[in-house]
């Protein structure tokens, strides 16, 4: 179940945006390094409905700058990675396909396994059912027989009864026959169409000269790897009106402890904006944060004295 | 009808002669003035003091900012007591449930407040200077306590059970502060609109030092 990737895994640059593409990939990072990102794939014809987005996942660059530090990730131009692509010799695209083809089977036989296993099951459910029903009507019918002094209430039940099993045994004289054949007849010749979400399977995996440099940074950096490093798990803030929501765990069991904003050192902070976060803040039961680091995005010795040089405040309304 | 003539300027507003009174002319002290009037008289609070952290000039020698110092402005620190708890921590609230231990069981707890205007420069390097410098303020607000010695202590007929009770919770408070359990140093600033005069509102918020979890309020 815990699938661990090969690192660094690489991080698709693709026209200004770092994507991932694998879903292994995406739960690993999401797991091990506290990184959600942004699905954004969606359905072409109903690009509206966000509630069902999927693969590919976008990073923030603050997120893709942090793996690249730890060295978990690499960044990788997918258009120069695609290059292979055209000189893929005409062998190696068969044995792609073919291979592709054989997961596909291995797919729908594990289906079709899976769909006769539950069918027995239930069969073998329903007899169990139909005969203890039977067992009840004839005993019912033996009591009636037994008391006759209540002749109005008994005769319903007992043709309710031999109904509903005949019913079931209508639907599975029905139903079970034919699906067998036809399951039986298809299944083989079909298999299940593959498209996978990746293409380094018929690519060779890029290699480390080919690595695109660590992403470039806004100056809120250094205040999201301070959070992070703490155990927050952080978000785009552009939905709730700042710049990152702070998760204290996996945002899918944790609400949000605070809105974040980054100011630099000797930044001016406005007044009217500390008391506008701090009443957004307030009324969504959360803190408002802000801070920043004390040296510049390069002046750090090291990325550890990044985090450290970083002093944050948090605000709440008083209530008075 | 020729005497009356003089025209009479009103009296000024019980704000402008309370700051003109005590000479708070510098900027930051007059602001902390109409905050301590606030304070004192819109919140009931009492035992007010005031401190200055006092800017450094700047030093031309000294190659590139140094984000370690205070800034140049002086700023203004207000500390008292206010009538009822303005802050409690989401964990000490929890432990006061499951102890039994009511808000008014609790002696006051002194507050520090910083007074800002709208307008004024104020940076991160500000709200760090200030939190540097607050423990140091607090021993002395506390040493200025004992001196004047004006609050009663309320050494009534409290049950031996309930003095227990607070003894621990006052160690465990003690305890929580060096571990920043129960939230890290804390403030809270006051902001005043002086604008066209000013409109007499003051919004105060509550500034902690560090990531503490909100109240689920």
């Amino acid at each position: 179940m815990d699938f661990q990737p090969d690192l660094p895994v690489p991080i698709s640059y693709v026209s200004g945006r770092y994507l991932l593409f694998s879903i292994d990939v995406v739960t690993y990072l999401r797991r091990e390094h506290h990184i959600c990102g942004v699905l954004i794939g969606t359905l072409p014809q109903i690009p509206q409905q966000n509630v069902f987005l999927g693969l590919p996942l976008e990073l923030m660059p603050e997120e893709a700058r942090l793996l690249v530090d730890k060295g978990v990730a690499c960044i990788v131009d997918e258009t120069k990675a695609h290059d292979g692509m055209n000189t893929l010799l005409e062998e190696d695209r068969r044995r792609y396909l073919r291979d592709l083809e054989s997961q596909g089977l291995h797919v729908s036989r594990i289906q079709t396994d899976r769909k006769e296993r539950l069918r027995e099951q239930t069969m073998k459910k329903l007899e169990e059912k139909g005969a203890k029903k039977k067992a009840n009507a004839s005993a019912a019918a033996a009591q009636t027989s037994a008391v006759p002094e209540d002749p109005t209430s008994t005769p319903p039940q007992s043709q309710k009864d031999a109904s509903t099993v005949n019913l079931f045994a209508a639907d599975e004289s029905q139903s079970s026959s034919p699906a067998i054949e036809v399951s039986k007849n298809t299944t083989p010749q079909a298999p299940v169409a593959i498209t996978p979400a990746t293409s380094y399977p018929p690519l060779p995996t890029p290699s480390p000269s080919s690595y695109l440099s660590a992403p470039t940074v806004p100056p809120s950096y250094p205040l999201f790897a301070h959070l992070h490093s703490k155990g927050y798990f952080l978000s785009p803030g552009l939905r709730f009106g700042c710049q990152y929501m702070a998760y204290p765990g996996d945002p899918l069991r944790f609400h949000s402890h605070f809105l974040v904003v980054s100011y630099e050192w000797d930044q001016n902070i406005d007044l009217m904006d500390l008391i506008v976060g701090g009443r957004l803040g307030t009324g969504v039961k959360k803190g408002f944060l802000i801070g920043g680091a004390q040296k510049g995005i390069d002046d750090v010795d090291s990325e550890a004295d990044r985090i450290d040089t970083v002093r944050a405040f948090s605000l709440e309304w008083a209530g008075m | 009808m020729a005497n009356t003539q003089t025209t009479n300027r009103p009296n000024a507003s019980a704000l402008t002669s309370h700051i003109a009174d005590k000479g708070h002319e510098a900027p930051h002290l007059a602001a902390a003035a109409q905050v301590q009037h606030n304070l004192q008289y819109q919140h009931l609070w009492t035992s007010i003091v005031g401190y200055t952290i006092s800017g450094e000039a700047e030093n031309t020698n000294t190659s590139g900012q140094d984000p370690q110092r205070p800034p140049q402005t002086p700023i203004a620190l207000l500390s008292g007591y206010p009538p009822h708890r303005v802050y409690t921590h989401p964990d000490e609230q929890l432990y006061m449930l499951e102890n039994g231990i009511r808000e008014d069981d609790l002696e006051p707890e002194r507050m520090f407040v910083v007074p800002l205007v709208q307008g004024q420069s104020w940076t991160l390097r500000h709200m760090a200077a200030v939190f540097d410098r607050l423990r140091e303020f607090e021993l002395k607000v506390e040493e200025h306590d004992r001196s004047v010695d004006t609050r009663t202590k309320h050494e009534e007929e409290t049950d031996s059970d309930m003095a227990e009770k607070l003894a621990r919770y006052y160690k465990k408070k003690e305890q929580a502060r060096l571990t920043a359990e129960w939230g890290s140093q804390r403030l809270l600033i006051a902001m005043v609109d002086k604008g066209m005069g000013g409109d007499g509102t003051v919004a105060y918020y509550v500034l902690h030092e560090g990531e503490v979890k909100p109240r689920q309020n």
